[in-house]
């Protein structure tokens, strides 16, 4: 090898080895930042624009229904995870005709039977229905009653292995129990 | 929050990252390999403007799936969404804050660059008048011993009325200088020979044709703080080159550190305003006004300490290959950046 060459290598692996430090240290400072959000976020409110974007951040799956009206739009409009007082994910879907929200799907993660979840707000205001239904085998609440818009709006609560699910919609109770029992 | 999924949105917060990431980049490996020579640090500093405008369309190009959820989760380093979507306070996210950070670089970016240009290019056009040889002496000698030293045939010489001590080159194709009558009264010979040798490098190098697509770039990320800053230490490094180009033709280089201080003190009192200060608008003005002035005085002091104490050369060798290098790893990297 002449000097000539011995010297280009020489430099060459110099810069290759500068470059590569600088590069991984790049590497190495993104991907830790790509992490800082996710425990940033978690006490917060957090709006997703996918199901696939919020599974993932969660680290868990979505029920969805497997039937859904004609009248309502897919994908959700909106897809808010609440971290506390339990982690909550809300889907809301949007009706066809009138562009407002018709559908809301709560799940409540909390594999703890016995520690009733409590969120009033989820109820019509003016009740005039409670009855008990069978979803998936197991014991549901179904109220309907007048929303605070004074539309009616049908409920159905239920427990799964791992989270309570509310169902709330401005649909016929037949639909509202299609929907419900769908969803898996 | 939507406006996320819109490529345009995409577009600008992956330019802003990338720029960023370049910026870090060239800088620790300029630093890394102590290169100081202006045109070389020109070169790398390019790739801060020219690679974020170019590398979004390219990237989509090749490999459309790269914006998706999929890429983003599984294959991507970084996703700025994610941050873009964190929550500041009270309905505020970081997407808000950088909405606000993009804004203040696009007024500044009107109030001190577009505007002034503009202004400068059509007022300085309409107030100049072709010099013709002969009617001053001390500009005739100077041109006659630039002609004798360097190759190069002498631009026209067009002379401006004004009173501000200004010299600058223009033309595309066929350059041209032109120069106050208030600088020619206040240079001696040696200076005056010192500025016309810088400009008549500006002309050598093609700096304003370069520089008009330079200026095009900049006015595609206007709204970009990191090519804000960029954009003017790549001016800086284009009149280090020529700074030293000019030095090596006259051969007198403390007489040009010397004109380079003369025109910094006859703009300073030329330019001296007494703000108003007693509203937010005119403090602000004043604050604006004042860094601007103390960062001139920074580069213009930096330009004379090269000239008066110039430093042993370092000249680490393979510049081209280390600049190629560079861009790929840059391009590679910024791939898996979304």
């Amino acid at each position: 090898m002449t000097r000539k060459a011995a010297h280009f290598l020489r430099e060459m692996w110099k810069i290759i080895l500068s470059i590569t430090l600088v590069m991984c240290t790049i590497v190495i400072s993104l991907y830790l930042l790509k992490k800082v959000p996710s425990y940033i976020q978690e006490t917060e409110e957090k709006f997703y624009s996918t199901v696939e974007e919020s599974e993932y951040a969660l680290g868990l799956r979505i029920f969805l229904p497997s039937y859904f009206p004609e009248y309502l739009i897919w994908p959700p409009s909106e897809i808010k995870v609440v971290r506390k007082p339990y982690l909550t994910i809300s889907l809301v879907f949007l009706s066809r005709s009138h562009s407002s929200p018709s559908l809301v799907i709560h799940q409540i993660i909390s594999d703890n039977k016995n520690k009733e979840v409590d969120l009033d707000f989820m109820e019509p205001k003016r009740p005039f229905q409670r009855t008990q239904v069978l979803v998936g085998g197991a014991k549901g609440t179904l109220i309907v009653g007048v929303g605070e818009d004074g539309k009616r709006w049908a409920q159905l609560s239920w427990r799964t292995v791992d989270r309570k699910i509310f169902v709330i919609a401005n649909c016929s109770v037949e639909d509202l129990l299609k929907i419900a029992r769908s969803i898996h | 929050m939507y406006l996320l999924e819109f490529s345009f949105s995409q577009y600008v917060f992956q330019c802003l990252l990338h720029s960023f990431i370049i910026a870090f980049v060239i800088e620790a490996l300029l630093k890394i390999w102590r290169e100081e020579r202006p045109l070389l640090r020109l070169r790398f500093r390019l790739l801060v403007i020219l690679i974020p405008v170019l590398s979004f369309p390219l990237y989509q190009l090749v490999y459309p799936q790269r914006g998706g959820f999929g890429f983003r989760k599984d294959i991507a380093i970084f996703d700025i969404n994610q941050w873009l979507l964190l929550r500041l306070g009270d309905g505020i996210l970081v997407w808000h804050a950088a909405l606000v950070l993009l804004g203040v670089t696009t007024a500044v970016f009107l109030m001190q660059e577009a505007i002034p240009i503009l202004l400068a290019y059509f007022h300085r056009e309409a107030s100049k008048t072709l010099y013709e040889s002969g009617t001053i002496p001390k500009l005739d000698m100077i041109l006659e011993e630039l002609k004798q030293k360097s190759s190069f045939t002498v631009p026209r010489i067009f002379l401006l009325t004004e009173k501000e001590p200004v010299i600058y080159t223009n033309g595309i194709r066929k350059g041209s200088i032109n120069i106050s009558l208030s600088l020619i009264e206040a240079l001696n010979r040696e200076e005056l020979e010192g500025v016309f040798a810088h400009e008549m490098a500006h002309i050598m190098r093609r700096d304003n044709a370069i520089g008009w697509v330079l200026l095009l770039f900049r006015f595609i990320v206007f709204y970009n703080p990191v090519a804000l800053v960029e954009f003017r230490r790549i001016i800086h490094e284009k009149e280090k080159l020529c700074d030293d180009i000019a030095s090596s033709l006259t051969g007198k280089p403390l007489a040009f550190a010397s004109s380079l201080i003369k025109v910094f003190r006859m703009a300073e009192a030329n330019g001296v305003t007494h703000t108003s200060q007693h509203n937010l608008g005119s403090r602000i003005l004043f604050i604006v006004h004042n860094l601007e002035r103390h960062s001139h005085r920074v580069r213009v002091e930096n330009r004379v300490i090269r000239m008066v104490r110039p430093k042993k050369s370092h000249n680490p060798p393979y510049p081209h290959i280390r600049l190629g290098l560079t861009t790929l790893s840059l391009i590679l990297l910024l791939f898996f950046v979304v």
